[in-house]
């Protein structure tokens, strides 16, 4: 299980506290649920928590395949290339 | 798998040539600025600073803070009335001096709550509908205002003017403004004239601070700036991180964290200045106390855990302590007030221990509350201290008393135009006030009793509120309307193919039978619109120019950006088109007098309406004089505080915060009443053994008229939720997502089970005004009798175990929200 680690909010970096087990944002507070798909607990953020699809190859090696929804900071979860256009 | 909702995965960028907006957030209080992009379908802008709108370079990651991301949230695809699609992107806005880019859930996701046929706003009422049959069918509006005019007209005539009663929002923000309401108040004041009127959320037609009008203290004297400067922040019944958001984070955190500290030697020399305290006064510990903790450490936040329904001895015991210390502003008290002596004999001779009794409150907790709030700094420097007050004060036990004795110990210590100082409202809507005077008396009508319930008046408007679960005492309230409306529905089912006059003659039949013809003007099809006979369709935010006030004054124009769905129209134009009709009527029937009542609508632009409101503001605190729309285009979302004191090379000029330059103010007094008759028979039930409070939370916006819409919100909050102790939860059987119904002789509601210690043993926190579970079916029809204010936040229940709600419990979080 991974999550995008900026908060949906305005884009802090997110830490996770055992005692409560959810992401936690020190700019303005957000809460994201880890056990529940990165649900807001609480927070101004306007999405949940972008998870990522994993996958594992034979040798063990995790790749990320997909994301739930869009990650802070981009319009599109793979950044256009600089060169684009 | 997890059904946790996420949005798009990708969001069009605005082109550099998108049409742009400004506009303020359509919810709460505080305000927020906006920018909107639009452009059409199938055009985008590039990744490239100079490729798009917003100059930025989308080939990178943005740092945190950015105020460039445009999250699926902020993001529709819309349609037109011609048919035609657009992008329409609402971003908060960075140049705004509320907000400076930052927003809440609630202000974030105003994308999802735009009309789109293919998105849940889809339902938006689009056609006005009338009963046909046991349906609600389109129609057109020469018929719906056809029908309403002659079944009003009728009801005037035969009954007179109180036979026509209204619910209507009187506020700013969303479907408001001074525009909206000014109309609204004209139709329903100078031409019907009835007393029968009630605001949106409550019984009557009052105002819910009386007692500081009566006092000479204006709802909304501060500026956001003085929650920078103060060296004490008073919290009570407010709960702002989650709803008054911004307020919160970027003015009063600010001071807590000593960020504000060059501010506040920059404009306050010549005293000493620390961080910020604060005292949140609340029966529960709220998200706002654990971050106001986090932010400021434990030393300097106390928070007051104060008994449900006791804060008059609360604020009486703090006032008398702070006047046997010494700690009092005499000099403000000689220059600036009047009738001490009555306050001194009533408030201040609150006693102490009983104080401490009946609040549940420490002595010595209430001795450092009264120590930060009026302890001078030095000999000659007093302490600046922010008195701010909100639902848990207006609509607790008992409101006029309780907002005199905040009043009071504002005046007491003279905190009151000066910086960092202030008493008044946060905040729950914007204002837009503008009316014609209410002809009613004081203490107002209880419109509910007396019209509804009580069968006083024939005909029932309610406009862009839901009152069969909004209202207190709702269940009795929803079945006294059931019934009433009912028996207009017979007589309409045995009408078929009769016209207009033949079905206003059928309805004034069922009127002597007890009926009730019920109006209903939304933007959706709310749970109060089921049991209408005529619906009309009202245009929302975005869909007409409107202006309002935040929460410290400031004036802005929301600009229209879009379409309203199908025929609906701005409420104020609705009203038009009814005064019209009704005008006409009387006029055919040469009855001059009545006609002229009506006269008067025929403003052609948002703007007519606008500058005919301004009359209705004169000398309040909304005054916004000769302001028009291009003055307020030009200041773009940071406006111009009210009142306006005049117009300077074409702009207006406003006021930071009001009593600068004088007001002579007077107490009011007030003790402790004790419970009413009808929370005493419960207290002494042993059925009812929980104490209800209740209020709203972070996410859901008042009825969650667009949160329905919200498939983020509604995904947070599918159901109603009660929190309730470890410990009783314990004791009942009760775990985490059981759906449990609460129960008590006025009504019956189910919610669902978190269990959290923010609240004490016996003490239930319930989410107020879900459609899924209305909590006003509980409270009592208790009002105070001085002002007609219900006591929304007090009453008591029994609770039963219904069982497990799989497939919902197993999609929220049930991890404590007061954590930070
Ligand atoms: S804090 Fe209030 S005004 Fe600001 S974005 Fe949120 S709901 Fe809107
Ligand atoms: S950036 Fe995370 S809460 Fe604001």
């Amino acid at each position: 299980m991974a999550f995008s680690h900026y908060c949906t909010h305005m884009g802090g970096t997110l830490t996770y506290r055992s005692e409560t087990g959810a992401y936690h944002c020190p700019l303005h507070y957000a809460m994201f649920d880890a056990a529940k798909g990165g649900l807001i607990v609480i927070g101004q953020a306007t999405d949940n928590l972008p998870q990522l699809d994993l996958d594992v190859d034979a040798h063990g090696n995790i790749y990320a395949v997909g994301v739930k929804g869009l990650i802070y900071g981009r319009q599109a979860n793979v950044l256009a290339s600089p060169d684009a256009r | 798998m997890s059904t946790t909702h996420h949005g798009e995965d990708r969001v069009p960028v605005p082109p550099t040539n998108a049409q742009q907006f400004t506009t303020v957030c359509s919810y709460c209080i505080v305000g927020c600025g906006y920018r909107v992009f639009k452009w059409p379908q199938g055009q985008e802008g590039g990744p490239k600073p100079h490729q798009n709108a917003l100059h930025t370079d989308f080939t990178k990651q943005q740092a945190e803070r950015s105020g460039k991301w445009i999250s699926s949230s902020m993001h529709s695809l819309v349609t037109e009335r011609d048919g035609r699609r657009y992008h329409v992107v609402v971003l908060p806005d960075s140049d705004c001096v509320v907000n400076r880019g930052n927003h809440s859930i609630r202000g974030g996701t105003h994308g999802s709550v735009l009309y789109s046929r293919d998105r849940p706003t889809a339902d938006r009422l689009a056609y006005p509908l009338i009963y046909r049959g046991g349906s609600q069918l389109p129609t057109t509006w020469e018929d719906a205002i056809a029908l309403g005019a002659h079944v009003i007209k009728a009801s005037l005539d035969t009954w007179g003017p109180d036979a026509i009663a209204m619910k209507f929002f009187d506020h700013g923000g969303g479907g408001g403004g001074f525009e909206n309401n000014w109309a609204v108040g004209k139709f329903f004041f100078t031409g019907i004239g009835t007393q029968m009127a009630s605001i949106h959320n409550r019984p009557a037609y009052n105002s819910e601070v009386f007692a500081s009008g009566d006092a000479g203290v204006a709802a909304l004297p501060s500026a956001y700036l003085d929650a920078e400067l103060a060296d004490t922040i008073f919290l009570i019944g407010a709960n702002s991180y989650e709803t008054q958001s911004i307020y919160f984070l970027e003015h009063m955190l600010p001071n807590l964290s000593g960020a504000t500290m060059a501010e506040k030697q920059r404009l306050l020399p010549g005293e000493p200045h620390q961080p910020g305290k604060m005292i949140i006064v609340d029966p529960r510990r709220t998200s706002t106390v654990a971050i106001a903790e986090s932010v400021a450490g434990k030393d300097n936040v106390l928070h007051l855990q104060i008994n449900n329904g006791t804060d008059i001895a609360l604020l009486n015991a703090l006032s008398r302590i702070v006047y046997e210390q010494g700690w009092h502003d005499q000099a403000f008290i000689a220059n600036r007030t009047d009738n001490f002596d009555a306050f001194q004999a009533k408030n201040l001779t609150q006693d102490l221990e009983d104080a401490v009794r009946i609040t549940g409150i420490a002595k010595a907790q209430l001795i450092q509350a009264a120590e930060w709030i009026a302890k001078p700094k030095t000999g000659t420097a007093r302490r600046r201290t922010m008195i701010l007050y909100e639902k848990g004060l207006i609509w607790g036990l008992k409101n006029y008393e309780n907002v005199a004795s905040v009043v009071d110990l504002a005046l007491l210590t003279g905190n009151l135009g000066k910086p960092g100082s202030g008493c008044g409202r946060l905040g729950g809507h914007q204002e837009g006030y503008s009316r014609p005077a209410y002809p009613g008396k004081r203490p107002p009508v209880n419109v509910d009793e007396v019209a509804i319930k009580g069968g006083g008046s024939k005909v029932f408007w309610v406009g862009g509120c839901n009152p069969v679960g909004g209202t207190l005492n709702a269940q009795q309230f929803r079945l006294s309307m059931g019934r009433r409306t009912a028996l207009v529905n017979d007589a309409l089912n045995q009408a078929t193919g009769a016209t207009t006059q033949e079905k206003a003659a059928a309805i004034l039949k069922a009127f002597e039978a007890g009926g009730l013809f019920l109006i209903v003007q939304d933007i959706y099809p709310v749970e109060t619109a089921k049991y209408a006979h005529l619906v009309l369709p009202a245009a929302q935010w975005g869909e007409m120019n409107l202006t309002s006030i935040n929460g410290e004054r400031r004036l802005r124009l929301y600009q229209k950006f879009m379409d309203a769905p199908g025929v609906a129209e701005p409420d104020w134009k609705i009203m038009a088109l009814m005064a019209k009709k009704i005008e006409s009527l009387y006029r055919a029937e040469g009855k001059t007098d009545m006609a002229d009542r009506f006269a008067g609508f025929d403003w052609r632009t948002d703007e007519e309406v606008f500058r005919a409101a301004s009359v209705g503001v004169q000398g309040a605190q909304e005054d916004y004089g000769e302001t028009t729309y291009a003055m307020l285009r030009t200041l773009g979302t940071n406006g111009v505080q009210t009142p306006v004191t005049k117009i300077s090379h074409g702009l207006p000029i406003g006021t930071t915060r009001l009593y600068e330059d004088g007001g002579k103010f007077t107490f009011i007094p007030a003790s402790w009443p004790g419970f009413p008759s009808q929370i005493q028979q419960l207290m002494n039930d042993p059925r009812y053994p929980f104490w209800i409070n209740n209020g709203r939370a972070n996410p859901g916006w008042q009825t969650l008229y667009d949160d329905m819409r919200k498939p983020l919100v509604i995904g947070r909050e599918p159901l109603p939720y009660v929190e309730i102790h470890p410990q009783d939860a314990d004791g009942l059987g009760i775990t985490n997502g059981d759906l449990l119904e609460l129960f008590n002789p006025y009504g019956t509601v189910t919610a669902m089970a978190v269990i959290t210690d923010a609240n004490r043993p016996g003490h239930l926190f319930m989410l107020f005004e879900h459609p899924r579970g209305w909590l006003n079916s509980l409270t009592t029809d208790y009002v105070d009798p001085a002002t007609t204010i219900p006591y929304y936040k007090g009453t008591k229940a029994g609770i039963r175990k219904v069982g497990e709600m799989p497939g919902i419990k197993d999609t929220v979080s049930f991890v404590p929200t007061n954590r930070a």
